[in-house]
């Protein structure tokens, strides 16, 4: 009985952060008990898992680990907003490149067409009768070219009708 | 040897007075007044591949691209200056610088071919035409074939 009063006391003072170490090991040790009485069992899981928790040892160098952790993961937020930069810097980059180099061509490809429109009239005529003159040159020219092929082929005939009149004159 | 090294040298400066000639003889048509002159340098002639290079059964671009100037000399209707270039055409057949190809006649038209040939290749042709009442000098200088000058006019279309 006395026990009983002196634990429901116990309890309430442990509640309340009142027990000094004795008390508490006091409660540790008979809430560890397994035949404790049923007026206490429902109290037991709970006392039990609290007495366990405080068995739970903190690292010594936990302070410190969790510093370097955090450390590590700002840097890693850092590195990656600077490549995101960067990233868009090159596409920047080559953006300005692609339109310094197209830009010039597609000028140039202008500037070609407009110095073929800006062609006289006077060269123009020029140009025709270049076409002329050379079309006309061809034309004779070809035209001496066959009657050598055909003088050749008349010539060719006329030899061997010679030939065949030679051999039948003399056999 | 000093007899061969004479003879070399002696070719050489009527080659060169040939060619001093034929400049000579076509500056003297270029500075007449009654002549027509077409002078068309390689500029021009690059220019004519994109202006209607081809046209029918032709292919002037072929030979445009292997010629450096192409000049066109036509007087018409001016018996004296025609007399003046059918002289010149036949002092032409005297010099060595240019071989006589070949002569056509037709009806009333006498065309004559001269070529300066080098390697099988023409660096000088000639073509006049004589048609009593007018006559026309084509001359094409470039670096061409026989066949470049025979390709512009394809076969098909010849008559």
């Amino acid at each position: 009985m006395k026990n009983t009063v002196n634990i429901k006391e116990l309890i309430t003072l442990y509640f309340e952060g009142k027990t000094n170490t004795q008390q508490e090991s006091f409660l540790k040790e008979f809430f560890s008990q397994e035949n404790i009485p049923e007026a206490y069992k429902k109290e037991q899981l709970l006392m039990q898992a609290l007495f366990q928790k405080d068995d739970i040892s903190i690292p010594t160098d936990l302070e410190q680990k969790l510093h370097s952790t955090i450390n590590s993961l700002a840097l890693q937020e850092k590195q990656h907003k600077l490549f995101a930069f960067n990233k868009w810097k090159w596409m920047a980059v080559a953006a300005i490149l692609t339109i310094a180099i197209s830009l010039p061509l597609y000028f140039n490809q202008i500037t070609q067409h407009d110095e073929t429109a800006q062609i006289s009239q006077v060269d123009k005529n020029k140009i025709q009768e270049a076409q002329k003159a050379l079309l006309l040159l061809s034309k004779n020219y070809n035209k001496g070219l066959e009657q050598l092929t055909m003088s050749q082929e008349t010539l060719s005939e006329s030899t061997r009708a010679l030939n065949k009149h030679l051999i039948i004159s003399n056999p | 040897m000093r007899k061969n090294i004479l003879y070399i040298i002696s070719f050489l400066f009527l080659g060169i007075q040939g060619l001093y000639a034929q400049n000579k003889l076509f500056d003297k048509l270029a500075n007449n007044d009654n002549v027509t002159v077409v002078y068309i340098s390689k500029a021009l002639l690059d220019m004519m591949p994109n202006l209607e290079a081809t046209a029918g059964n032709t292919d002037l671009k072929k030979l445009a691209n292997k010629l450096e100037q192409i000049e066109i000399y036509t007087c018409d209707d001016d018996s004296k200056t025609i007399k003046l270039m059918q002289t010149e055409m036949k002092a032409l057949l005297q010099d060595k610088s240019y071989a006589s190809l070949m002569s056509i006649k037709e009806k009333n038209q006498f065309v004559n071919f001269f070529g300066n040939k080098q390697n099988d290749r023409y660096k000088d042709l000639i073509m006049t035409v004589d048609e009593g009442k007018s006559v026309t000098i084509i001359r094409i200088k470039g670096n061409f074939t026989s066949d470049d000058v025979k390709d512009v006019i394809k076969k098909t279309s010849t008559k």
